[in-house]
């Protein structure tokens, strides 16, 4: 409400550097405050939080096979040895 | 005298590398899509960079320093073996998102929620199949949670170049995983986001 478009838009431009942490201070602020009260950019940006956070709990892998850990531990001791 | 520097490089190698790996795990597969390949190219990694390692000044970013031999192991020695990445039409994705919600919740947003019903397996698979600089943009910035300029030094570009990257590779892989649920009955056609049992709401 009360936005003008170009306003929206500055924000969804900005909105990846604000969710991946890449602006601070003031400029964070304006951001807030434009989320607070336009709920269009707090849709897409809830999205985006969101999607970023499932990436990455839907991508991780648990920890290394044990046998490539020892492989490459071995390594280590060769080329050391030489 | 040597030997003892050596040792200690070792050590010292093992203690603060060593733990890495099970992070690093994930990206290499991520990145050759298969374990066998994944293997190799963490066992090129580390070898390269023990042998490097003196280079390496003590109290800089050791995460990207190896992220970066990985990623330069695996355009060295991987890519060429593979044929060369598909392209998706990228300038065909549409940011669908905003472009189509309406929806006001506090919560999660209901797209989230068509995709929080995709297997782990299947996400994993849109984005290997993503081109192979937007794979790498999205893959260290959502799951290994680099900074933009640590991306663009692992990745050897500018911090601009990952941004656009970082959108592109974002934008194609919600695109992907929209397909992936609508082509499995998770949304419906018309109404692509909202979920298939709607409850009976506001009206």
């Amino acid at each position: 409400m009360g936005y003008a478009e170009t306003d929206c838009r500055t924000i969804l431009e900005r909105i990846y550097l604000y969710l991946d942490g890449e602006i601070a201070g003031e400029e964070c602020a304006v951001i807030q405050i434009h989320l607070d009260e336009c709920i269009g950019c707090l849709h897409r940006y809830g999205f985006e939080r969101d999607f970023k956070e499932l990436v990455n709990r839907k991508c991780r892998e648990g920890s290394a096979p044990e046998a490539l850990v020892a492989r490459i531990r071995a390594n280590l001791r060769v080329a050391l040895g030489e | 005298m040597e030997d003892n520097t050596l040792e200690e490089r070792q050590r010292r190698f093992e203690a603060e590398a060593l733990p890495l790996l099970d992070g690093m795990y994930g990206a290499a597969l991520r990145l050759t899509r298969n374990p066998a390949d994944a293997e190799d190219l963490l066992q090129e990694t580390f070898a390269r960079a023990f042998a490097a390692y003196d280079s390496f000044e003590s109290g800089t970013n050791l995460k990207a320093w190896l992220y970066r031999i990985m990623m330069n192991s695996y355009i060295s020695s991987y890519r060429k073996a593979k044929r060369s990445p598909q392209t998706v039409p990228t300038d065909d994705v549409e940011p669908f998102s905003y472009v189509r919600s309406v929806l006001d919740d506090g919560g999660k947003t209901p797209e989230t929620e068509v995709l929080e019903r995709i297997p782990d397996e299947e996400v994993k698979a849109a984005l290997e199949e993503l081109p192979e600089q937007f794979r790498m943009s999205v893959l260290l910035a959502d799951v290994e949670g680099f900074s933009y300029r640590e991306i663009a030094d692992i990745t050897d570009t500018s911090i601009g170049t990952v941004m656009s990257r970082l959108h592109r590779g974002r934008k194609a892989l919600q695109k992907a995983l929209w397909t992936y649920a609508r082509d499995r009955g998770l949304v419906d056609e018309d109404k692509p986001w909202a979920t298939p049992r709607r409850t009976a709401g506001r009206s």
